[in-house]
């Protein structure tokens, strides 16, 4: 399975055309004209696996041409269907959800050849194909064409048999809406079969999603020669967090794939589920807001959990070098009771976030330990592990709480995502019942978490990312009453009265937004320059935002 | 029968609708009578797309779609027209 080094080549060179498209989001046509051809190329050099790779290596990028290329190949080459080419194309359909175009146009040509010719489709495609032509069936002519060309194939091909019966409802109301004399016969033909039609189904593109990944976890197994260029590497690294229960004594190894657990003392057990929760969501913050301090922001993935003491491995995405981040924090930790307090006020570390999965350790007597497994050489690192007992634990907390007491906010507790309307269209979406992804909100998979941290803070989501029924409320309101609302729920939050106290003001109209860089400096020294600048960039602009639509200047018509 | 014909083009600028509509005129000319016959209801989708796509402002490559027949005789279900673009932006 693993690719010729011609074929390598030849893929590598098509992402990072990619690449760089996604990172100067250019839309030159000739930087355009070389990606696709690239891309042509890498498919045509390895028929069998580059269509799962280029999809691998793609899947996340936001710039319309990757999406706009993997179905284009699916289109282009359709008998014999490239290996995959069915599952990529329902990826395609069910998760990115596009309105390009184009893409739109070879999902639609792709589904319709592939519903007259053999084999016959998998029946998941039936589960995306009404979100697609709803979509498609809402564009300008061109794609609303094809939607209705693709309509007619699956009643003349399928009769509707195999589509989702309250989906079919929908699409119906779609094509009536067409009154083009144009269209009429077909939307009449399409209407009449499918009315009374179809199965009742569930969505289906997250099981294709994830038989994907699986796959291509497959596949890269045996790739390790050429893992270093990141075409085709996403996990090789990866952290290993380890609860253990205090009298567990844990003397395992662990390598790559396959696992191996060695041992777990006879007397141990596995730790309660929510001593489990507890830890990993403590280790979390803490975690994260040490990768802050280090300007590092990365997109934590759980991959899987062990048995025994509870074992999770997780990818870090967008951190190439988790060791320095990891070493920070064994060094905090290996300092003693005696030195920590002096420390946590020179170091920037978050002393609240530190001492809370402190607080959780002691309190259910549990180990933790995190261990870097580089999975491309099959070996732990030799990294000393970080390893937290509740004795240490216990030790060392009344110092940390000492420090921790005289910062007022955690980092978790303030937003770093400036622009309100993002955050609202996010709200929006929940609402809807849609899913929340980069493609969606027109941003980063890194700043789809920023904006429901914002979410979180204002109250609009709760800890577990569900609307609250201030968030439902918000929903529901105009652009300006969201505003009214929002800039209420900012002054209430932890963040917003903090800031209120600290400037000695009553209310957040009469805050200076200047002074959002020396009041987060001052309330959670823990942080690094640079990343107190852009919550400072967010807090301040929240606040020229919503000061006009704060309630000591709203005027009688306005409420 | 033959297998192909095809009008291909590369130009600096985008290729019109109008130049498009004329390759599709030519190359149904081509078609002798049988051909023709199989693909009639194809050309006037395939030239339905180029003025789509015209009104839409061009279709931005790249991308395929493919124009069949509604009924076609079973020995000759692959008769259809295909338009790709591959590069830019064309039918403007």
């Amino acid at each position: 399975m693993s690719p010729t080094d011609e074929q390598a080549k030849t893929l590598r060179a098509a992402v990072r055309r990619f690449e760089a498209l996604e990172q100067s989001g250019s839309v030159a046509l000739d930087e355009e004209a070389r990606a696709i051809d690239t891309a042509i190329q890498a498919l045509a050099s390895d028929p069998e696996f580059g269509l799962l790779r280029l999809w691998n290596a793609l899947r996340s990028f936001t710039h319309p041409l990757a999406g706009r290329t993997l179905s284009f190949l699916l289109a282009q080459r359709q008998a014999p269907r490239p290996r995959f080419a069915e599952l990529v194309a329902i990826d395609l359909m069910g998760r990115r959800r596009t309105d390009d175009s184009s893409t739109l146009l070879n999902l639609a040509t792709t589904a319709a050849a592939w519903l007259r010719s053999k084999p016959a489709p998998p029946q998941a495609l039936f589960a995306e194909l009404p979100q697609l032509l709803l979509r498609a069936l809402r564009q300008p002519e061109l794609v609303r064409n094809a939607a209705l060309d693709l309509l007619v194939t699956i009643a003349d091909v399928d009769g509707f048999g195999n589509m989702a019966a309250h989906t079919n409802g929908a699409l119906i109301a779609e094509v009536r809406a067409d009154d083009s004399a144009e269209s009429a016969d077909d939307a009449a033909f399409i209407a009449s079969r499918a009315e009374g039609k179809g199965l009742e189904k569930t969505e289906f593109h997250e099981a294709v999603f994830r038989a994907l990944q699986s796959l291509y976890e497959d596949l890269r197994g045996s790739e390790s020669a050429i893992g270093e260029q990141g075409v085709f590497v996403t996990a090789q690294r990866y952290l290993q967090w380890r609860v253990l229960e205090s009298r567990a004594r844990a003397t395992s190894s662990r390598v790559g794939f396959p696992v191996k657990t060695i041992r777990v003392a006879d007397n141990s057990r596995s730790p309660a589920f929510n001593v489990v929760q507890a830890v990993l969501d403590t280790w979390m913050k803490f975690f994260e807001t040490a990768c802050d301090a280090l300007e590092l922001s990365p997109v934590v993935r759980p991959l899987e959990a062990g048995p025994g003491s509870f074992v999770i491995n997780a990818t870090l995405e967008e951190v190439t070098n988790p060791e320095r981040v990891l070493e920070r924090l064994r060094q905090l930790v290996e300092v003693g009771a005696n030195n920590i307090g002096d420390v946590l006020a020179t170091e920037t570390i978050d002393a609240k976030t530190y001492r809370n999965l402190l607080e959780v350790l002691a309190e259910h007597r549990a180990t933790l330990e995190v261990t870097i497994v580089d999975a491309e050489q099959e070996a732990i690192s030799p990294l000393v592990p970080l390893s937290i007992t509740f004795a240490t634990a216990k030790a060392v907390l009344p110092p940390v709480r000492q420090v921790a007491a005289t910062t007022r906010l955690t980092s978790d507790q303030i937003p770093q995502a400036d622009d309100l309307s993002r955050v609202f269209g996010l709200i929006q979406l929940l609402n809807q019942g849609e899913a929340i992804t980069p493609q969606s909100l027109d941003v980063s998979l890194r700043q789809v978490n920023y904006y429901k941290h914002a979410a979180r803070v204002l109250g609009l989501l709760s800890a577990e990312n569900i609307l609250t029924s201030a968030g439902r409320q918000v929903a529901r309101l105009n652009d300006q009453q969201r505003r009214m609302s929002t800039a209420v729920l900012f002054e209430e939050s932890d963040c917003g009265s903090a800031w209120l106290r600290w400037s000695n003001v009553a209310t957040l109209a009469e805050v200076d937004p200047d002074s959002a860089n020396s009041f987060i400096t001052h309330v959670v020294p823990g942080l690094s320059a640079v990343t107190a600048g852009r919550r400072a960039q967010t807090l301040a602009a929240w606040q020229r935002e919503l000061a006009p639509f704060h309630y000591t200047r709203w005027r009688v018509d306005d409420r | 029968m033959r297998s192909e014909l095809s009008a291909p083009w590369t130009q600096p600028c985008p290729r019109s609708a109008v130049d498009a509509a004329q390759d599709l005129d030519s190359l149904e000319k081509q078609c002798n009578v049988s051909e023709r016959g199989l693909r009639d209801q194809a050309f006037s989708k395939a030239r339905r797309f180029v003025h789509g796509a015209q009104c839409a402002g061009g279709a931005s490559a790249p991308v395929s779609v493919k124009f069949q027949n509604r009924k076609l005789p079973p020995n000759n279900d692959d008769a259809r027209v295909d338009i790709e673009v591959k590069t830019g932006l064309a039918f403007v």
